[in-house]
């Protein structure tokens, strides 16, 4: 946006702020509208005003069309007026009183408008949506005998394209409309089951399945009476689109498609209607059923409502029945670790134990001889004494030999303890429990 | 027929295992979920007492539902946490107010949920509740969101909603929800709080 333009627009906005201008009408207010657009516009009258008795005749009749208390009539057809005429929606027409006895009102253009808005919402019904359609379908079967005769790109502007944008594109118009005020109604509906439920329980249930039934049979009725219609609304125009493409008119082509984007649209817009307004049904039917007619005091509420309130860490918790859940064991319980090479440590290699034939056998069988030896010449022999004595010996060999003598000469010979089986050095620091080996 | 040949029947049917499979996991079959529903409700007479030999019950809620209650050890049972029982008791009593179920749609989001959880109970008690904690504690507006969406999953897991949204931000209410409402009207029957546990729990209707 430029700033000049920008610049207007803010100078449009700061004096409408400014201004005292607004539209805050009561529903009864609107009605007396939607009276006068009717009387001066909608029936063939020749008036073009309205006096304020007459209006005040107006209200006094809607007052009554809502039980009002009769009393305050008047006060309220006052209010009613000013404030008609403070949101401009009608004007003085007596220029100010000069040219007639008692205040002449005529509607502005804002009040036709609205006037002319809300009665459009108000008439349609299923019957006119019937119309609509039957109308549309003749039309668009004229349009289609007309496009087999077109020839010329005129013929086909004038015979098809025109018509098409003009009137059935005013007719989905219409449609479109009409699916808006479906729209409003069921709104209502909802509000009024709604207000029914609080104020009357469970005396609301009988009115509240009545009008739950009819907005539903409104919506299927809608359904059988549009998808029926659509149907053969679009093998028309797919017809007249195959003719139009076989002569190859653009505008044509454009028209036809926007006539099967609009019956898409209305195709969709029914499903998605019939899919809401059936949950609508069921969830307020099951409300009905469950609740209202188990529960009309709401003791259920409340006594969830307290229980949640005073719901602490002690407060027991609802259980569920769980059954363990299979294991299902992954890849890596199933598949069997990669085998690693593997290598023997050299340093710590032990050396086959050859109690028979190897070295240290035979190192024990000297020992066990050199023993008996000197067994021959003295009445004893210290066992260290022997074992010191091999010096040449190597060590580990030395160490085994000494068991395996220990252990033959324990079974063949008595055997002392020298001092309490004392320690004594053999070689080095390696050291025996000392003992006598006797005859 | 025999008594062995109509149970071979039923557990012979297709649906079984699926069924089976849920209510031994606490899943609650409702009505709106006209396959399993019907034939559970149609092979109730053979599938009780089956169930009754694993030592569970097989109960059926008067507003459409059925569900298995274990009372030995062979199925075995779990409670459902404070957090998740807090907001299950919430969502059932949202789906009580007309509010919701005549003049809207029936839907409900993890918002309502929580707006009503604050319009009942303080913070202070909300995040007591929710960490399973005795001390003082504060519960962040996000970290309260994103327990109330757990448990919302959860309670969907369970089949007493169905999620119109993966992260359970809007969802609606199935009819075993009412589960709820009888909990709390056995729970209130009983004097202590230790028997209305077991007494709730074991729901000897």
């Amino acid at each position: 946006m430029e700033k000049s333009q920008l610049k207007t627009l803010n100078e449009i906005l700061t004096g409408f702020l400014a201004s005292d201008f607004e539209i805050a009408l009561s529903k009864s207010q609107l009605a007396l509208l939607l009276l006068v657009y009717y009387r001066l516009y909608a029936i063939e009258s020749q008036e073009q005003d309205v006096s304020e008795s007459e209006l005040a005749n107006y209200f006094q009749s809607i007052d009554r069309l809502e039980s009002k208390d009769p009393n305050g009539t008047q006060a309220r057809a006052r209010a009613a007026i000013n404030s008609l005429h403070k949101s401009n929606i009608i004007v003085r027409s007596d220029c100010g009183g000069l040219s007639a006895l008692e205040p002449i009102f005529s509607l502005t253009s804002l009040g036709r408008a609205i006037g002319e808005v809300i009665s459009r919402n108000l008439q349609f019904d299923k019957e006119t949506l019937k119309a609509i359609i039957s109308e549309a379908i003749v039309r668009m079967s004229e349009i289609a005998s007309k496009a087999s005769s077109a020839t010329s790109a005129d013929e086909w502007r004038n015979l098809v394209t025109v018509p098409v944008r003009d009137f059935v594109e005013g007719a989905f118009e219409r449609i479109l409309r009409y699916q808006s005020s479906l729209d409003l109604r069921h709104e209502a509906v909802r509000e009024e089951i709604f207000k029914l439920v609080q104020t009357k329980a469970d005396q609301a249930i009988d009115p509240c399945v009545v009008l739950l039934d009819q907005s539903m049979q409104t919506i299927v009725e809608l359904r059988d009476t549009l998808l029926g219609s659509l149907n053969k609304t679009e093998e028309i125009a797919l017809d007249i689109l195959v003719r139009a493409r076989d002569a190859e008119n653009a505008d044509a082509m454009a028209a036809i498609n926007g006539i099967l984007k609009r019956t898409n649209q209305i195709s969709e817009w029914t499903h998605a209607r019939m899919q809401a307004w059936s949950l609508h049904y069921q969830n307020a039917q099951s409300f009905l059923r469950n609740v209202v007619r188990v529960d009309p005091n709401r003791q259920g509420a409340e006594r969830l409502k307290n229980f949640i309130m005073l719901f602490d860490e002690t407060t027991p918790c609802l259980s569920v029945c769980r059954e363990p859940a299979i294991l299902h064991l992954n890849n890596s319980f199933l598949i069997a670790p990669a085998e690693r090479p593997t290598r023997q440590r050299e340093d710590f290699a032990i050396g086959e134990l050859e109690l028979e034939a190897g070295i240290a056998a035979r190192i024990a069988s000297g020992i066990t001889d050199r023993v008996k030896a000197d067994l021959e010449t003295r009445d004893s022999v210290r066992f260290s004494e022997i074992l010191t004595s091999l010096e040449g010996v190597p060590w580990q060999e030395l160490h085994l030999a000494a068991g395996i003598a220990m252990q033959s000469l324990l079974s063949n010979h008595e055997i002392a303890a020298i001092q309490d089986y004392a320690w004594t050095k053999v070689r080095g620091t390696a050291e025996i429990q000392d003992m006598e080996i006797q005859k | 027929m025999s008594d062995h040949e109509s149970l071979g029947k039923a557990i012979a049917n297709t649906l079984f295992p699926l069924a089976d499979h849920k209510l031994r996991r606490g899943v609650h079959l409702s009505i709106e979920d006209v396959e399993l529903f019907d034939f559970v409700k149609l092979n109730y007479s053979e599938l009780a007492p089956f169930y009754r030999r694993y030592e569970a019950e097989l109960l059926e809620g008067a507003e459409g539902y059925f569900y298995l209650v274990s009372q030995g050890a062979m199925f075995g049972q779990r409670q459902l946490s404070k957090g998740e029982m807090l907001v299950a008791l919430t969502i059932a009593h949202l789906y009580r107010d007309p509010e919701h179920r005549i003049r809207g749609t029936g839907e409900i989001s993890v918002d309502h949920v929580i707006a009503r959880l604050e319009a009942l109970k303080t913070m202070e008690d909300i995040a007591r509740v929710m960490t399973e904690t005795r001390v003082k504690t504060d519960l962040h507006p996000a970290k309260m969101r994103e327990t109330v969406l757990d448990a919302i999953k959860k309670l969907a897991a369970l089949n007493f909603l169905t999620l119109l949204d993966p992260s359970g931000a809007r969802f609606r209410c199935k009819r075993p929800i009412h589960r709820f409402d009888q909990f709390v009207t056995q729970v209130e029957s009983v004097a202590t709080p230790k028997d209305a546990e077991v007494k709730a729990n074991h729901e000897t209707e």
